[in-house]
């Protein structure tokens, strides 16, 4: 548990009804995903992301806010570097103690893009926040989960969802003390060819944090999309012409040459159109899907177990341009993704000048590369070599996007319906824009109540759950089945979110907690007989029992206090407590007062024995004397003594001192009066 | 056969070892004349024994024995487990590490391997010694974010050149400025190939080739101006020997004992970063020479004479077709070239040479009978020597 817990809050954080969600990213801005939770005293850090377009510690989230070492939990949702490059700085430059996880996939794929993109970046720049010692060493701290596994740090219980997305993208959804919340990552709900939909997690969270990269706008639907792609790349082969298409994401390649190779075999007129993919990329690719097959959808599951997936029967790996002959129509995938420079370049520019030729472009673009400029459908294109050529080819923008739209989205919600939606990873337009989407959505109906949120970054949502605090009853006070209305009275013991009743025997068994007693001694001067203490004692308790501690005359009184004679002063010996710290007081009051007031030293009263046999003496005595030593029949059985006088019997019941006598009223009520006398003048005031 | 060396391959991984003892055919009615203990094997010839004495710290369980076989030419084969002592095997981690140029910053010379020439200035002085990174790279740097930005897309589109005082590693080469380089000692020259398209960078003392120089791309030229000049030179670690500090350098042959050390790390480190372990070898101009095959790189070979002279190095066991140019070999060439799952090693001519010549005399070095295997050649290249040391 994070050792350092700031002591400023007038509530303990454990005890506040305060949830806090606070980008540190992400917030109103796409990159450099990271956010803090905050509940019930637990912190934890969603994703540690780094801003492509920013360097050194610029390029980071603003973790200045924060306190690494009071963080508890660290989950990393996938392998981008907007959601896990800062990782190696926060892991090793950092006072971080807590635990970090992410999924198997994640963590394979975190170091490959990690290990080159540290080498490019110090080559390039002298301003990078971490080497390739920290990124080894960030390794050993992450610990990697199952999807579906439920793992409990610190009381902090979570499990994650497949996200589609990426291949090992991770929802994870974090539960305190009763509270969920459900962190998407960057998420997409449309199953493709190899990855799977996300998944709708059956437990509604009380909140949502949710990309919102895409705003409102809505995706081409998935089969429209695939029919588009393909009947373009028949088009332009048809027409006698090369497809360029470049490779423009780790794993879309893999889609779309699984939709190339399924619509070349259900095309046998294409066989002799060959397919090539060139990527240096491929075989690192290829190696990481077939080892992580199991993270993605069951149809791929399903066909391992035939044949592997991504050995293409159509699709042939071109290892450069020296190796490929450029002899009539073919389709290409190729890198760079833009164009910039590199095969994907070089191919187009000796192909756009054909009117045959066409070139896809599979996925978003920026600004300022040749696939951005292309799509704009200019005359002409400058080459690399800074010649000025026309652009005849055809040129199409079919996008694969792996984010959530907003018809995604929206169904999302309605079936999760958290009270609460907190937007993030999206620019602030697009925010706002589903923000009131979502809203309007669901203004009409009064049985969902959603709010929703869009913080900018280091501005905290505060949320307030009060949940209701149950208690398990344990050990002994559990043995037995309370009845309605019983009262049940123990200790009640806080573990993490839990709370336990037991009994205060039961403490050490049940609990780590150690119990412990204070026995407390007090000596006074007392100079005066001890039988007249314990004279007055009597008076105070009428439970006072002689006893003897290591050989010296000692008394008992309320069971509780033990009061030891010592020359020149007694002891007092109690076990701490509220009542016998009571008892205590009242003794010590009596022994001063004792010890000093003359008047009570005079009166020494003999002292009385309560006792039942002592009581029955005296009472046959009495009899005996009044009414004659024949009058007296006294029977064991029952404990009754009976006088008879003139035939009449009056029956004593020793234990309850009531007397029965059915023929003379009178009788019985002398009789009961001479009891009464007697036992009054025997028994202690004070009872 | 008396006086005739025996010969161990050991596996490290499973603890077992191939014995071919120099043995003569024995008639049937006799007994075999080996006696196999923990720590020797005698072999009886005629009149006389030879006893080969294993090296400390390796020892032998002969109840072990299996695989008994004995091969004209040869002599004995057997199998036995082998023990070596915990101790050896740190000192082998320890001793892997430090195999390869070391090259950290501050004074640096780098001379030709043929002649000794220096390469660098003298005056040079690296200031950063950096790793590149794996083929590829620019592609995983373009796709290492959720939403492409200019930023990661210029980042991927450089070119990593390095400055004056750089040092840029790779797995078989160094990247160095071109200013860095000795214009007296060395020179840059267009290829009369048409094939090989960089400009060959060769030693001006002894003319073999030790790089070729690499245009950093930042500037456009048309075809009809003079090809921009190289922003970067690529040296071969194979063809080059490197010093930390200024100092005079004795000519190191590539073919010579000893240089197959570097090739075998190199070969290593490709087979890591390009997920592979068959390899099509070609030069500049994509002549194939060699289809390669890594097949162990736990392997120990130790040769123990009668005399008490053992020699131990640990070795990358390879399989190899050399000049795969007609025949069967050019048809596997063929499936191999289209076949993902095999890289691809471009090396100057020279270096090409440098590698079959070396399998192809390791190979030499080999029992008759564990020569070939499938077709293929059985070659080796030495990663290291293991010091050993026999007490009598």
């Amino acid at each position: 548990m994070a050792a350092k817990r700031r002591m400023d809050a007038q509530v303990p954080a454990e005890e506040s009804d305060l949830l806090s969600i606070r980008p540190l990213g992400a917030g109103q801005e796409v990159g450099r995903s990271c956010h803090m939770l905050e509940f019930k005293g637990k912190k934890i850090m969603l994703d540690t992301g780094i801003h492509p377009g920013l360097n050194g510690l610029n390029a980071l989230p603003f973790l200045d806010l924060i306190d690494p070492e009071e963080i508890d939990l660290l989950l990393i949702s996938h392998f981008h570097l907007d959601h896990c490059g800062g990782l190696p700085y926060f892991l090793t430059k950092t006072s971080f103690r807590g635990r970090v996880f992410m999924t198997h996939a994640t963590k394979a794929i975190y170091k490959w893009l990690l290990s080159d993109y540290i080498k490019v970046s110090n080559i390039s720049s002298e301003d990078m926040l971490y080497t390739e010692n920290d990124l080894s060493a960030s390794m050993d701290k992450i610990e990697t989960v199952n999807f579906h596994q439920e793992t409990d740090v610190n009381g902090i219980k979570f499990w994650c969802y497949n996200a589609g997305h990426v291949l090992g993208a991770a929802m994870f959804m974090i539960e305190i003390a009763g509270v969920k919340i459900l962190y998407t990552g960057d998420f997409s709900r449309q199953e493709d060819r190899h990855l799977m939909a996300a998944e709708v997690p059956a437990i509604h969270p009380d909140v949502l944090i949710i990309e919102a990269t895409y705003g409102t706008h809505i995706h081409e639907k998935r089969e429209e999309r695939e029919a588009r792609f393909t009947s373009t790349v028949h088009d332009i082969v048809n027409r006698g012409g090369r497809c360029l298409i470049p490779v423009f994401a780790l794993g879309r390649a893999q889609e779309l040459l699984l939709i190339l190779d399924e619509y070349w075999s259900n095309h046998p007129e294409l066989h002799d159109i060959p397919i090539y993919y060139a990527s240096s990329l491929a075989k690192k690719c290829m190696a990481v899907y077939q080892t992580y097959i199991n993270a993605m959808n069951e149809k791929i599951r399903k066909q391992i177990s035939v044949s592997n997936p991504f050995v293409f029967k159509h699709i042939s790996n071109l290892k450069g341009m020296d190796h490929f002959d450029d002899i009539g129509p073919s389709v290409v995938m190729a890198s760079p993704g833009m164009m910039q420079s590199g095969l994907s370049r070089e191919l187009f520019e000796s192909w756009c000048t054909d009117r045959r030729n066409g070139c896809i472009i599979a996925g978003y673009c920026v600004e300022g590369t040749l696939a951005k400029h292309i799509m704009s459908e200019p005359e002409e294109i400058t080459t690399m070599s800074g010649q000025k050529i026309p652009l005849k080819c055809s040129v199409d923008y079919i996008s694969f996007s792996a984010h959530t739209d907003y018809q995604q989205t929206s169904d999302f919600i309605r079936q999760l319906k958290p009270p609460h939606v907190v937007l993030v990873h999206g620019e602030a337009n697009e925010m706002s824009r589903l923000k009131a989407a979502v809203i309007r959505e669901y203004e009409d109906d009064p049985d969902v109540n959603i709010e929703v949120h869009n913080p900018k970054n280091t501005q905290a949502v505060e949320l307030y759950f009060r949940g209701e605090k149950m208690a398990k009853v344990m050990g002994s006070l559990a043995s037995k089945k309370p009845e309605q209305s019983d009262r049940l009275s123990g200790i009640l013991v806080k573990r993490n979110f839990n709370y336990h009743l037991v009994a205060p025997s039961d403490i050490s068994n049940y609990t780590d907690l150690a119990t412990s007693t204070v026995t407390q001694r007090q000596s006074i001067q007392y100079v005066g007989p001890f039988s007249l203490l314990q004279q007055h004692l009597m008076l105070l308790s009428g439970d006072v029992e002689q006893i003897e501690v290591q050989e010296k005359p000692a008394l008992r009184v309320f069971k509780a206090v033990t009061i030891i004679q010592e020359p020149g002063m007694v002891v007092l010996e109690w076990t701490a407590n509220p009542v016998n710290d009571m008892f205590a007081d009242a003794v010590v009051t009596v022994i001063l007062k004792v010890g000093t007031d003359p008047k009570m030293q005079k009166l020494v009263p003999a002292p009385t024995k309560t006792n039942k046999q002592h009581f029955t003496d005296k009472l046959t005595e009495l009899m005996t004397d009044l009414y004659g030593e024949k009058a007296i029949t006294h029977m064991t059985k029952g404990d009754i003594m009976a006088v008879t006088v003139d035939g009449k019997t009056a029956n004593i019941c020793l234990d309850t001192l009531e007397v029965d006598c059915e023929a003379d009223e009178d009788f019985q009520q002398t009789v009961s009066q001479s009891v009464s006398r007697l036992y009054h003048s025997l028994t202690p005031v004070y009872r | 056969m008396e006086g005739k060396t025996l010969f161990v391959e050991i596996q490290k991984q499973v603890g077992a070892a191939h014995f071919v003892l120099p043995v003569e055919a024995v008639k049937e009615d006799k007994s075999l004349p080996v006696l196999v203990h923990p720590d020797k094997i005698t072999v009886k010839s005629g009149d006389g024994e030879s006893i080969y004495r294993f090296p400390d710290g390796f020892r032998v369980r002969p109840k072990s024995c299996s695989g008994l076989k004995w091969l004209d030419g040869d002599g004995l084969h057997l199998r036995l487990s082998v023990e070596e002592e915990e101790e050896q095997k740190e000192e082998e981690d320890d001793g892997r590490e430090e195999d390869g140029p070391d090259i950290k910053p501050g004074q640096t010379t780098m001379c030709c391997a043929m002649c000794g020439q220096q390469l660098l200035k003298p005056s040079f002085c690296a200031k950063r010694v950096l790793p590149l990174p794996s083929d590829g790279w620019q592609e995983a740097v373009a796709h290492s974010f959720c939403h492409k930005s200019p930023d990661t897309q210029n980042m991927a589109a450089q070119t990593l050149a390095p400055r004056q005082a750089d040092i840029l590693t790779g797995t078989g080469h160094v990247l160095v400025h071109s200013k860095a380089i000795h214009s007296d000692n060395v020179d840059i020259v267009v290829s009369e190939d048409k094939m090989v398209v960089a400009p060959l960078v060769r030693c001006k003392r002894c003319r073999s080739q030790v790089g070729v120089g690499v245009t950093t791309g930042k500037k456009t030229t048309s075809a009809q101006e003079t090809p921009e000049p190289p922003g970067a030179i690529k040296l071969y670690l194979s063809d080059i020997t490197v010093h930390a500090q200024v100092s005079t350098c004795s000519p190191v042959t590539p073919v010579s004992p000893g240089q197959d050390g570097i090739l075998a790390q190199q070969l290593l480190k490709e087979s890591e970063s390009q997920y592979c372990l068959r390899f099509v070898v070609q030069d500049l101009r994509a002549d194939v020479y060699l289809l390669m095959w890594l097949l162990k790189s736990e392997t120990r070979l130790m040769t123990i004479s009668p005399h008490g002279t053992v020699s131990c190095q640990d070795v990358l066991k390879i399989l190899y077709l050399p000049f795969p140019r007609n025949g069967v070999s050019k048809l596997l060439l063929e499936s191999w070239k289209k076949d993902e799952n095999v890289g691809l090693l471009s090396y100057p001519r020279h270096t090409c040479l440098h590698l079959v010549s070396h399998l192809a005399s390791h190979t030499h070095s080999l029992p008759v009978s564990l020569r070939s295997m499938n077709n293929f050649m059985v070659g080796f290249l030495k990663l290291r020597n293991v010091p050993v040391s026999i007490t009598t």
